[in-house]
This record gives structure tokens, sequence and C-alpha cells, in this order.
């Protein structure tokens, strides 16, 4: 395996003319996906960085991940294990991780156990036999694995000023050998305000294990890191095989970019229906279908998408409800091929219903395939189905999130489509039940209405931003062919919207009709 | 009763010869200084601890013992090194005295490979032995140890 060293820096202080600049500080990779970008750019160098938290949050597979990005047998990671798990246990369970290269032990990362030390000798001799093991193998990283073992038995035994001065000591010893240093210790959250350990290192990473209900979601938090802006906040961290994955809550919103002034508007897949939104949907804009089950909002959603596979645009459809297979087979009753599009690659279904899931981690997924295929055109198929995939903990937050993500994918230039169920009320015209069309562009407004003792479909456009629009209430059916728009006028009824419409004209003749709506053949 | 896998035992007569033909000239060293669990004592030790090679080491003597019995006769030492080897040494045959030095040996590299795998196992006994090829410890790659 290669080693991947990259090292960022942080721009140097430019002082006046003449002046010399500030000094640079080099930052070191994590290795682990998405913690460089929320620590800052990376782990500054030469400091000193507490890894916490409660037991099996990844604090030692963080570190060891670390420990793989950086050492080199010139500069190696020296790893101390202290009384803590068994190393031989330890390595056993680490080398399942992707991350981990066995033959890299002993030259880029050299493990040595200092229990036994720890146990029978004072601090003076543990800082030598540390400081012995730094000047002979100049390593670039010291971890002490668990370093809150020794700060305990040290303030038991010669107190805690002592072993302030201990830790004191250690620190200029590893700065002055130009070490960065990783202390991993299983720390209660209350402690940080008492020990002064927490106010004398550089940096904090905080890592925490929340269950709720029958979810497990594991967070991290820079609480502090000297030098450089982290990302503030709580981020959901997932351990998988390869390691530690972090999704920072502000992913790429930063990097977002504002909408262009003149956009090209793209078909919805349903002539009638762009032209219903003023000539189509506008390249960018993310657009909400609001229904009741059945009326035809997964077949809406499937026509945006086969649209765009027919005019070139590969698209990414995430899916939380129903199984790809069945939605690819769904869309060829209505004549649209998704199976080639799926099997080229130009389109990608997310099947993601994990039921512990984040907002940020499906985000990285949607952002993963979009990178992989050069995505135009996304589809979110159900909020509903999104939100119960999440873990019980984020559910709570679910709209703050769906604003970061929606805002974050429509800066990254996806024309996106999400569907919503709403239950029909006969007393309101509801959107959806999170409030969430402050965050959409344009809304379209699917529900049933009563008529002539038929429960017949109407669709709205409510909303379209930047643009005019039908205000023309429309009767649908779903044929064979996808939804398809009745002729204007065929209807002349009033209160569509309640759903109990009255008829303002005489009774129009109708033909027979056997079934009312052609249903797909399947 | 359960014996050491014809695996380890094929590695540990392996080391045994490297290690006796890197001892060339040093003959007449007591038997437990060229013992290989001596040997890789330091290593260990510095991986785990001297406690955590005492207990592995200890372990492998529980193993061992049951197949050689003689091997019941020996103590391992706070610090993982192994007492009564060289006594055994002038009362035994030479084949039993080695069988019981391979069959202690097949046992604590069979508890290494079991923990920490082949790869480690290799890169450690390496840092002692560094011409042990990977054949030496399976002949046949991607197969487990037997």
């Amino acid at each position: 395996m290669s080693n991947p060293v990259k090292v960022a820096k942080t721009r140097a202080t430019a002082g006046p003319a003449g002046q010399p600049h500030g000094v640079a500080i080099r930052k070191l990779p994590t290795g682990v996906r998405g913690l460089d970008e929320i620590v800052g750019g990376g782990v500054p160098e030469f400091s000193l960085t507490i890894i916490g938290g409660s037991p099996g949050c990844g604090k030692t597979t963080l570190a060891h991940q670390i420990a793989f990005a950086n050492g080199t047998p010139k500069r190696p990671v020296v790893y101390f294990t202290v009384l803590g798990e068994p190393v031989l246990k330890m390595l056993r369970y680490q080398q399942q991780y992707s991350f981990f290269d066995e033959s890299r032990l002993g030259k880029d990362i050299r493990f040595i156990n200092l229990s036994d030390v720890v146990m029978d000798q004072d601090l003076d001799v543990l800082l030598k036999e540390i400081t012995r093991h730094v000047e002979t193998t100049h390593p670039a990283i010291v971890v002490i694995d668990s370093f809150r073992t020794i700060v305990r038995k040290s303030i038991c035994e010669v107190g805690e000023v002592k072993t302030l001065i201990f830790v004191h000591r250690l620190a200029e010893v590893l700065t002055s050998w130009q070490v960065t240093t990783f202390l991993v210790g299983e720390y209660a959250e209350e402690e940080i305000h008492d020990n002064p350990l927490f106010t004398l290192v550089d940096g904090i990473l905080w890592l925490s294990q929340v269950s709720d209900r029958n979810s497990v979601v594991r967070k991290l938090r820079v609480m502090k890191l000297r030098g450089q802006a982290s990302v503030p906040g709580w981020h959901t961290i997932r351990i998988t095989q390869n390691g530690l994955q972090a999704f920072s809550r502000t992913l790429e919103l930063v990097g977002s970019t504002m909408k262009p002034q003149s956009r090209r508007r793209l078909s919805i897949g349903v002539p009638a229906v762009d032209g219903m939104l003023g000539g189509g949907i506008f390249e960018g804009d993310s657009l909400l279908v609001a229904g009741p089950s059945g009326t035809g909002k997964s077949v809406l959603a499937t026509q945006f998408i086969a649209e765009g596979l027919r005019q070139g645009e590969p698209g990414i459809m995430a899916i939380f409800e129903q199984r790809p297979e069945g939605y690819a087979h769904r869309a060829g009753t209505f004549g649209l091929d998704l199976k080639k599009a799926l099997k080229t690659g130009t389109l990608e279904t997310l099947y993601l219903r994990p039921l512990d899931l984040s907002v940020d981690e499906t985000m990285q997924e949607i952002l993963d395939a979009i990178g992989r295929i050069g995505a135009k055109r996304l589809v979110i198929d159900s909020l509903v189905g999104f939100e119960t995939a999440l873990a019980p903990g984020f559910r709570a937050e679910f709209r703050e999130s769906l604003y970061r993500m929606i805002g974050a994918l429509a800066g990254a230039g996806l024309t996106i489509l999400s569907t919503v169920e709403v239950e029909d009320t006969f007393t309101e015209l509801a959107f959806s039940r999170y409030a969430i069309s402050f965050l959409t562009d344009d809304i379209i407004r699917l529900r049933y209405a009563e008529i002539d003792g038929q429960l017949r479909k109407m669709m709205v456009v409510i909303k379209m931003r930047g643009g005019n629009h039908s205000k023309d209430i429309r009767e649908y059916v779903i044929t064979n062919k996808g939804v398809a728009l009745l002729r204007p006028g065929s209807t002349d009824y009033q209160g569509l919207t309640t759903g109990i419409p009255y008829q303002t004209g005489p009774r129009k003749a109708q033909a027979d009709e056997a079934p009312p709506e052609p249903k797909a053949v399947k | 009763m359960s014996r050491a896998s014809p695996q380890m035992r094929r590695f540990a007569a392996a080391l045994m010869a490297y290690e006796e033909a890197g001892a060339t000239g040093l003959r007449n060293h007591p038997p437990s200084e060229s013992y290989l669990a001596e040997k890789l004592r330091p290593q260990l030790s510095t991986l785990a601890g001297n406690g955590g090679f005492h207990a592995l080491h200890s372990r492998a003597l529980a193993l061992a013992s049951m197949e050689v019995p003689w091997l019941r006769g020996l103590q391992i030492q706070p610090d993982g090194s192994l007492e009564g080897m060289d006594e055994f040494h002038s009362r035994l045959t030479a084949d039993d005295f080695r069988e019981g030095q391979l069959v202690l040996s097949a046992r604590l590299l069979e508890l290494l490979v079991a923990f920490i795998g082949e790869k480690i196992t290799l890169n450690l006994v390496r840092e002692v032995w560094s011409p042990v090829r990977s054949d030496d410890l399976n002949p046949n790659p991607g197969a487990t140890h037997e």
C-alpha cells in the first residue's frame, strides 16, 4: 500500500513589505475521509491533541488511521500502548480495516508497550523511556494509548501537580523533537472542565456514541484546535471496513455556487406539465412534488429522470421506499427503460434504508455518485422514506439538515426533484408536513378530488421561483405512458383544492369509460 | 489431545534451522539462549509488554505440555523467559529435547498467528531471522494455517 502522505499548509501571515512572514504551520492528514475538512485542513504539525470519548467510539481506530496516513520509514509513527486493550488483540481487530497494512509494521509504524514501565516505575522513568524511543527513532507522530491510564495512576500516586509537571515536560520533549502527538483516552465529558490536561493540549477531538431507541449514532466534535479554524458542532462518523469516515455538517455548503442569472429550462418529461411550469423546470432548481399515496409522484419522478437520460443528462435516484429492481421494472411498464441506463452507468439508484443514517451521510453518498457519473438530475423519492431511514436522533433536525443538503446539492449544479407524501384533508391544501417549502424553488401539488362519484387526480403548480407558471388546476391520469394531463377546461368545477368541488355549469355528457383511468400494464 | 499443527511444526523447524545456521561457532552456548521464544522475547515484549508475553508464553507451554510431558517441569518467569530448559537438556536425549523445543515453539507461533495473523507474525520473526520466507510459514499462500 502506498503511503498517502499529503501535507497542507496554513497560509503564512503576510507581514508588511520587507518584513518576515509568520510561521507556516503544516497540516498532517488524518487519513479519515471528511475529517481533514472538519479540522480545518489537517492536524497542525507538532501539536498535542487528545483523542477522547467514551468506550467504543472509535478512538483507537482513529489513532491508527492517523498513524497509517503519516508513518514513513524515515519518520515513523511510534505507538505507545499502556495498560489498555491488549496489543495483540488490538492488532487482531485493527487489521480487519482496509487501511491497515501489516507490511508497514515495524517500519512505518512501531508499537511499543509501556505497561510494565507504568506499572512498576515512576513518572521520571516513564519520561526517560519515552524520550529514549523518540531520540532513537525520530518519529513524526507519537500516539500514547491510553494516556488517561498514566494520568489516573499518577494522580493517585503523586498528585495532580506532579502529574501536570510530567505532562508539561512530556509535551516539551515531544515538541522539541518535532513530534505531533496524540493522547488517546477514555474520558467522560464532565472531566473536561476539571482536568487541567485539557487546558494544556493544543487540540481535543471528541468522539461520542449516542443511542436513541434502537439506533446508535457515532459523532465527532472538534472541541479545541489551536491555530486554525475547524468546523464547529457535532459531525456524524461511521465506522466501516475502511475505518472511520466523517461527514461534515457543512459538507460542500461552503463551496456552493450561486445560481446563474440565465438558466435553461429542463423538461420534466411530460410536455403538458412543462407547460404548466412555464416551459420546464429551471436547471439547478429544487422541485417538490407533494401529494397523497397513489397520485403518481414516483411516476413523475421517473419521467423526470428518464427525460434527462434522453437528453444525455446522467441521473441519480435516491430511493427510500422501493427496491431499485422494482423501481426499474415499474418504469418499464411506462415505457421508460431505466435498466439500460443503469447498466451503462448513466443512472445510479441509491437504495438507502439502514434506519440509522444521517442526512450528511446520505449527501455524501449522493455526492460520491455525482462524482462517479457526472449526474445532472437527482430524484429523492421520498422525503418521508428518507426521514424514516434516519436514526431517531437525526429526525428531530431533519428540516434543518434537509435545508443544508438541498442547498449543497443545488450548489453542486444538480436539478432536484423530491417527492413527499402528504395526506389529503378536505379543509386545507398542505404542501408537506415538514414546512420545508421554503427550501424548494418550485412546488407541484397533486391531490384527489371527488367528481361525479369518482376519485380523480388534480395537479396544480403552487410555486415557481423566478418564473411565471400556470394557475390552472389540471386533471390528470396515469396511463401506460406515465402521467398525462387532460385537456384544460374539461371539468367545470370550483373548489377543487378542497377535494369536494361543486359543479359550476350544466353536467356535460360523459362517454362511457370502463375503467375511467387506464392503468399501467404490468 | 490436540497437537501442534504440522504447518506450525514445519515453521518452527524452519526457524530453528535458521537459528542453528546463524549460531555457527556458538555451539557451546546453553540451549536456552537459542530457544526460539527467547530469541523473540525482545520483539514480543516490546509489542505486548512483559506481562503480555508472559501470558502468551504460559499458554503455549500449557498446550505443549499436553503433547510433551517433560515440558511440565519448565517455568515461565515474570519477564516471559523460560526457566529449567538447560537442566532438561542434560537429562534428555537430543531427540526428546528437540521435540519439546519444537512443539513449544510451534504452539507459541500458532498463538501468534491466531491472534495477529501470518503477516505480522512473519514481520516479527524476520526481525530476528531476516532470511525467513513467506513459504516457510505458509507453503500454500491463500490457505489458512492448519
